[in-house]
Parts: C-alpha cells; sequence; structure tokens
C-alpha cells in the first residue's frame, strides 16, 4: 500500500454512491479491518 | 505519477514515536525537510525527553535526509513554526498529530483531565496552525492535516474529554478549510486507527500487529500532495482500509403551522 496506490483509488475511496456503510461504534471499524485482513489472509 | 514532495517543508507534532515518527521518515524519504516536534512527553502528557526528536533526525541524516527537531509544546505553535521558518525559510504542511489520553470515566473526571486533554489536542492544534497559517496564504499553498479519533467521532467509555476534543478538531478542519479554500490551503481529518504508546493500553500486541502505523502514511501523504485538492474531509484509515465519512440526514419531516397555540409562552 502506497500514497501511489490511495491516488489511483481516489474515486472510489471518495464516492458514495458505492456500496456506503453505517458504523456507529469504533469496534465497526476495528471489525471491518479485522474481518478484510482474514479475507486476504493477512 | 509518483508522490513526492522535494522542496516542501513538513511540521509534524508529536513526532518524536509512534505514527508521528513513520510520517516524519517517510515524508523525508519523500524528499520533504521536516520538522520533528516533540516534547518527549508520557502519554498522559507528563515529563519531558529532547531525546525522541533528536533519534528521529538522526535517523533521517543518517540516510541522506534534512530534518531539524524541536521540543516545544504544541501550545507554543509560534516558536514550532519558528523553528521550521528559521531552518528552512517555509512551512507548506502542518500535521497536527501530537496527542495525549486522560482516560477516566466522567463521574470521576477532574477539570485537570479535561483541560489537559483540550489544551494538547485542540488548542495545540489551533496554535501550531495558527503561526502557520498566514505563511501559507501569502505563499498560496497549504495542506494541513488534523488527527480525529474514532472515540471522537463514535463515542467511547471512558474518553468523554478525549471523544470531545477529537471532534471538535473535524469542527476545526471543517471551517478552516472554507477559509482557506481560495488560498490553495487544503485541509483535512483523519482517524487513524494505529498501533500507539496509546493504542498500547487498550489493545494486546497481536491485535497492534495488524494495524502498524505505516498504513495511516500512504493516506496522508496523498492528502498533503499539492496533487490532492481533498479540503474538509473526514477519513478513516488503518490497517490497509481507508474510508471517507460524511454527515447524513434523514428524510426531512415539514410540519405546517400557521399558529403556535400548542406552545406555551412566557
Amino acid at each position: 500500500m502506497s500514497p501511489e496506490d490511495v491516488a489511483k483509488e481516489w474515486d472510489n475511496i471518495t464516492n458514495f454512491d458505492r456500496k456506503c456503510d453505517y458504523p456507529t461504534s469504533g469496534n465497526d471499524t476495528f471489525g471491518r479491518i479485522m474481518e478484510f485482513r482474514e479475507k486476504a489472509n493477512l | 505519477m509518483s508522490i513526492r514532495f522535494d522542496g516542501k517543508v513538513v511540521v509534524i507534532t508529536g513526532a518524536g514515536g509512534g505514527i508521528g515518527k513513520v510520517y516524519a521518515l517517510f515524508f523525508a524519504s519523500r524528499g520533504a525537510k521536516v520538522v520533528v516536534n516533540d516534547l518527549g512527553t508520557s502519554n498522559k502528557g507528563e515529563g519531558n525527553n529532547a531525546n525522541a526528536a533528536d533519534k528521529v533526525v538522526d535517523e533521517i541524516k543518517a540516510k541522506g535526509g534534512q530534518a531539524v527537531a524541536n521540543y516545544d509544546s504544541v501550545e507554543f505553535g509560534d516558536k514550532i513554526i519558528k523553528t521550521a521558518v528559521d531552518a528552512f525559510g517555509r512551512v507548506d504542511i502542518v500535521i497536527n498529530n501530537a496527542g495525549i489520553l486522560r482516560d477516566i470515566s466522567f463521574q470521576k473526571m477532574k477539570d485537570v483531565d479535561w483541560n489537559l486533554i483540550f489544551k494538547v489536542h485542540v488548542f495545540g492544534a489551533y496554535s501550531v496552525t495558527k503561526a502557520a497559517w498566514n505563511i501559507m496564504r501569502e505563499q498560496g499553498y497549504g495542506r494541513i492535516i488534523n488527527t480525529s479519533s474514532a472515540a471522537g467521532l463514535f463515542g467511547s467509555f471512558g474518553q468523554v474529554n478525549y471523544s470531545a476534543a477529537k471532534l471538535a478538531l473535524h469542527g476545526f478542519t471543517q471551517s478552516l478549510a472554507r477559509e482557506g479554500e481560495k488560498k490553495n490551503i487544503r485541509v483535512n481529518t483523519i482517524a487513524p486507527l494505529a498501533a500507539s504508546r496509546m493504542l498500547e493500553t487498550v489493545m494486546p500486541p497481536d491485535i497492534l500487529k495488524t494495524v502498524q502505523p505505516e498504513l495511516v502514511v500512504p493516506l496522508v501523504a496523498y492528502l498533503c500532495h499539492e496533487s490532492c485538492q481533498e479540503t474538509g474531509s473526514v477519513f478513516e484509515v488503518g490497517g490497509g482500509f481507508v474510508a471517507k465519512l460524511r454527515w447524513q440526514r434523514t428524510e426531512v419531516i415539514i410540519f405546517i403551522f400557521r399558529e403556535l397555540s400548542s406552545i406555551p409562552r412566557p
């Protein structure tokens, strides 16, 4: 993951027309991170 | 496109360790001149140890980069910015990163717990940014990052003081973004989730390994780059996760009324 990768994905990162979710706590965010890492085998 | 910062001067508060140190090493590796500010306090804001900033500066210089140390508290933003101007002649990027914790339930919280958190997080960000603001306006260029937290965005037990200060920083971002727009000053907030001295107090080591501070840097670097025009926004970032947040409103219900007779008047 690099700044260049972030730049390439910028339209997706800032696009609220894509699938959004509605976090209600910091644990939601952390859960998403852990889920993503598990799926990616990290 | 390569994201580089040649000729740019970056001021990073709280850069003696944790995410701040990672920012400093990264920006220097991409050509920036870096002011490494760190008072050297504990995560409760106690004591001071100039070695923290010096070690980061030494590490940058050893790799051929340019950096100077500053040991002032963020309350004295003018001194921190003066270090940048004296050493490098300008300030292009400010990363308000310094922070402390005074976690305690609201029932037991004392004024000192509230005031110290606001002094470091909110007044500190104000003071450093204020000192850099006119320089950025005059040069028609600036990038500012304010550091919020999930605790500020969503709330967190035992962190009423910290949560209030962290959300205040996004209010600071949103209004500054409007004031800076015409002068090409872009201001954004991040809510990072990254292993740090502060997070070490609440998370086990094996979990901390998954949220290394290096994974916050790519977003911050892009937000600080001249090619990025994003401003007034807030992002969650950590462990490879990057997302923008926004306020949302339910469908509005409009109540039609012709008189206020149902509401008691004094």
